[in-house]
């Protein structure tokens, strides 16, 4: 019973970004796309294993590369010794693939198809995910899985089917020694517990998670999910950098590529309080504007890039987003407050005093400042028009947007402070319960009480 | 991905990062927990006194079994790095930890991060090493003949106890040095996929002519006459395998192949196993491919519904409104 003592592994598997590490740390070990490429079937084995040694890193020996010919057995003419012996039968073609940042570099030859087995933030093609997962516990946590306990993740609205091949997966193909699969929202409620604003480690509260395609308002009560009020915005970070990129273009700046447009949006781009404000203070002065060099890869040429008002009008189209987009309309704190009040009455005041906010796309300076103002005078016209109406006196609504440092990869964290605790272990489904039960012993998993 | 790569790539992707971030003058602060197969726990920490100075200490569970193996087993250790700079053993590992490396950023190489990143290798390989000297010594007897004894087995045994259960016992003598794995599946399944591969390892060498420079692979289920002597106090478990490497002089020649030798015999519970889980894998989406035709099969004798004439109206790529 040693793999006690070993640390858990917390995996966040999500669409874009896949976060793997050992629980009690502070960050990902590894954050790569979640992203598989295989061979093609009518590759040749030449071109495989070319593909393979330009993408390795060089300080390795060949033999430990990708590789899947030990004795470069499929080379030889002895092809026809082999006619009995299993290596002969069949290939070793199922170990020929790459994850993560590999992959992308592998698939940009003739030789590799790329696929994102997550769509949505739901496992789409379970062959390529278990692969995927092999290759991250094996090659880049480098575990055995039978000593080590597993904490996955899912998003909110996972059909039960899926928890259950993910428990199969990991039960029968890798004998993990337990298993804990939680709900990403909940365990960014629980990364909030390191702000100093939060006081007592609840787990309602209304989680903000906007990462790169969607942005997703999911409310929480009591560590479960309220699927019925759970509202996505298709805004999020894509949208900002491609909104940099065309104001860059209308201007007619010297670079105007996808990749300088999201070095401008994670280094120089901030919320204000008031746009026209902003826009006074930018005229009055030019201080404000900041220059954004781009160099290329050998550092002989530099293109120098204006940054203006986009550093204050890119994240507001969180909140006026007629600036961007023709189709949605919404802004964010109205869409929190339709979410909130969607919920059952009893937990709206919970909801309404802990926004957590998660992800990279909510990283903006100020943004949690600018969305509590915002919320905050929605909520207090509703109270003081339901106080005309009624005569009688409100006792108020407390409304309170958490951040943290943790923002970035706030699901990921979570999932380390709750796997690290002593309870963690506990809490899992063992290989023995599975063994016992099957399959549907996953539909249910207690929640942590951290009380 | 066939082989497990020897070098631990968390190690060497914290350690770059952390020797960047020192040359752009921003040191990290780090406490981080990496593991490593085996019940390996790695930690990288910075030193308590000084940001640029980083802490490597390792917790394994074949350490004692190591240090028991013979004299000299730091001295081994220290001398893996002793041609780098600013790499140096701290006196006093850290608390919970067997062994405390202590670098220092501003004088680390790219090459010795890969080093550091082998640090497991490094300390199986003591009793690799040792088994290696004792053979030169015994094949130097056996050329001598006025102090020969005649028999072949003057080795001494070394058991490198690895996980809870499982063992590699080490056994040179004056012509081989014989490397036998004691293995132990927690798993049903397992055993049976173990029992084929362990079986394919004995055959391959027979059928492909183009390995016959590879060791030799035994498999049983009793213990090897070998390691018999260590073995009698312990109870013979029915599920216990052994699976036997016979490595003659040409495995380990240089000390590159010496290297290489040690690599692939620390790994190979861990690419066994490996290996064991990618069949489980393929296994699973041939089973998934074959349910996908049945469901066609199945959907095949479904009953088109009947058009109700007027009743049902179509869209124009041929879907039902539903209303």
């Amino acid at each position: 019973m040693s793999y006690l003592n070993n640390p858990a592994i917390v995996m966040d598997n999500g669409t874009g970004l896949t976060k793997l590490g050992f629980a009690g740390n502070d960050s990902p070990s590894w954050v790569f796309p979640t992203a598989i490429a295989t061979a093609q079937r009518s590759a040749t084995k030449s071109g495989g294993s070319g593909a393979s040694s330009s993408t390795m890193q060089n300080q390795s020996a060949p033999y430990f590369g990708n590789s899947t010919s030990a004795t470069s057995f499929n080379s030889l003419a002895s092809a026809a010794l082999m006619s009995n012996n299993l290596a002969g039968k069949r290939g070793t073609e199922d170990l020929d693939f790459y994850i993560g940042n590999e992959a992308l570099s592998a698939a940009q030859g003739p030789s590799y198809s790329l696929s994102y087995p997550i769509r949505h933030g739901q496992v789409e093609n379970w062959d390529h995910m278990e692969r995927f997962w092999e290759n991250s516990i094996f090659k880049y946590l480098r575990t055995e899985p039978e000593d080590h306990f597993f904490l996955l993740t899912e998003p909110p609205l996972n059909p039960p089917e899926n928890r259950e091949q993910v428990a199969e997966i990991f039960f029968e193909s890798f004998n993990c020694a337990g298993l804990y699969i939680a709900v990403q929202a909940v365990l960014a409620l629980a990364a909030s517990w390191t702000s100093s604003k939060v006081v007592d480690r609840s787990l309602t509260g209304t989680v903000i998670d906007s990462g790169d395609g969607v942005t997703h308002v999911i409310p929480v009560a009591e560590g479960y999910v309220i699927g019925s009020a759970i509202k996505n915005i298709p805004i999020a970070g894509r949208d900002i950098t491609l909104f940099i990129q065309s104001l860059l273009r209308e201007r007619g700046e010297e670079d105007t590529t996808l990749r300088t447009a999201e070095r401008i949006k994670q280094e120089y781009c901030y919320v204000c309080s008031d746009i026209v404000k902003e826009f006074n203070k930018f005229d009055r002065d030019s201080e404000k504007f900041a220059q954004f060099i781009v160099e290329n890869t050998e550092k002989t040429k530099r293109k120098v890039i204006d940054v203006g008002y986009e550093r204050f009008l890119a994240p507001e189209i969180f909140f006026n987003p007629e600036i961007a987009s023709s189709d949605f309309l919404t802004p964010l704190p109205t869409v929190v407050d339709q979410t909130i009040q969607a919920c059952p009455i009893d937990v709206r005041k919970g909801l309404y005093n802990n926004i957590v906010l998660s992800g990279g796309s909510t990283m903006f300076k100020d943004f949690g400042r600018r969305l509590q103002r915002d919320l905050k005078g929605l909520v207090n016209n509703r109270i003081a028009l339901s106080e005309s109406l009624s005569g009688t006196r409100s006792t108020g609504v407390d409304v309170q947007v958490i951040s943290h440092r943790r923002q970035r990869n706030a699901v990921w964290f979570g999932g380390s402070l709750l796997a690290q605790t002593a309870e963690f272990k506990g809490y899992c489904h063992t290989k023995k319960d599975y063994e016992e039960i099957g399959p549907e012993i996953v539909r249910n998993f207690s929640l942590f009480n951290m009380v | 991905m066939l082989h497990l790569r020897p070098e631990n790539l968390l190690v060497q992707k914290t350690l770059t990062e952390a020797w960047n971030a020192s040359e752009s003058g921003s040191p990290l602060t780090l406490d981080r927990v990496i593991s490593d197969f085996d019940y390996t726990t790695l930690h990288v920490s910075n030193s308590p006194d000084n940001k640029n100075v980083l802490w490597l200490s390792i917790k394994t569970k074949a350490w004692q079994s190591v240090s028991k193996c013979g004299d000299g087993f730091l001295e081994h250790l220290q001398s893996k790095y002793s041609g780098f700079s600013g790499i140096a053993p701290v006196g006093q590992p850290e608390q919970g930890y067997d062994y405390t490396l202590s670098v220092d950023l501003a004088q680390l190489q790219p090459d010795a991060i890969v080093q550091l990143s082998l640090l497991k290798i490094h300390m199986m390989s003591f009793a690799f090493q040792l088994a290696f000297h004792e053979f030169s010594l015994l094949s130097q007897q056996a050329q001598d003949p006025a102090s020969f004894s005649g028999s072949n087995d003057t080795g001494t045994v070394r058991q490198l106890q690895y996980r809870d259960d499982e063992n590699i016992f080490i056994k040179p003598s004056n012509d081989r040095i014989t490397v036998i794995f004691e293995t132990f599946f927690q798993d049903e399944t397992d055993k049976v996929f173990g029992k084929v591969f362990l079986q394919e390892f004995v055959d391959a060498r027979k059928r492909n002519r183009s390995i016959q420079s590879a060791p030799q692979v035994l498999f049983s289920h009793e213990p090897p006459l070998e390691a018999a002597s260590v073995m009698t106090s312990r109870k013979a478990d029915k599920n216990r395998r052994f699976i036997t490497f016979v490595l003659f002089q040409r495995h380990f020649q240089t000390p590159e192949l010496q290297f290489s030798s040690v690599c692939h015999l620390a790994l190979f519970r861990n690419y066994f196993h490996y290996h064991i889980k990618c069949s489980k894998a393929y296994m699973h989406s041939r089973m998934r491919y074959r349910v996908d035709t049945f469901i066609k099969v199945l959907n095949r004798a479904k009953l088109d519904e009947k058009d109700d004439g007027d009743q049902t109206r179509r869209t124009i790529t041929g879907r039902k409104l539903v209303y």
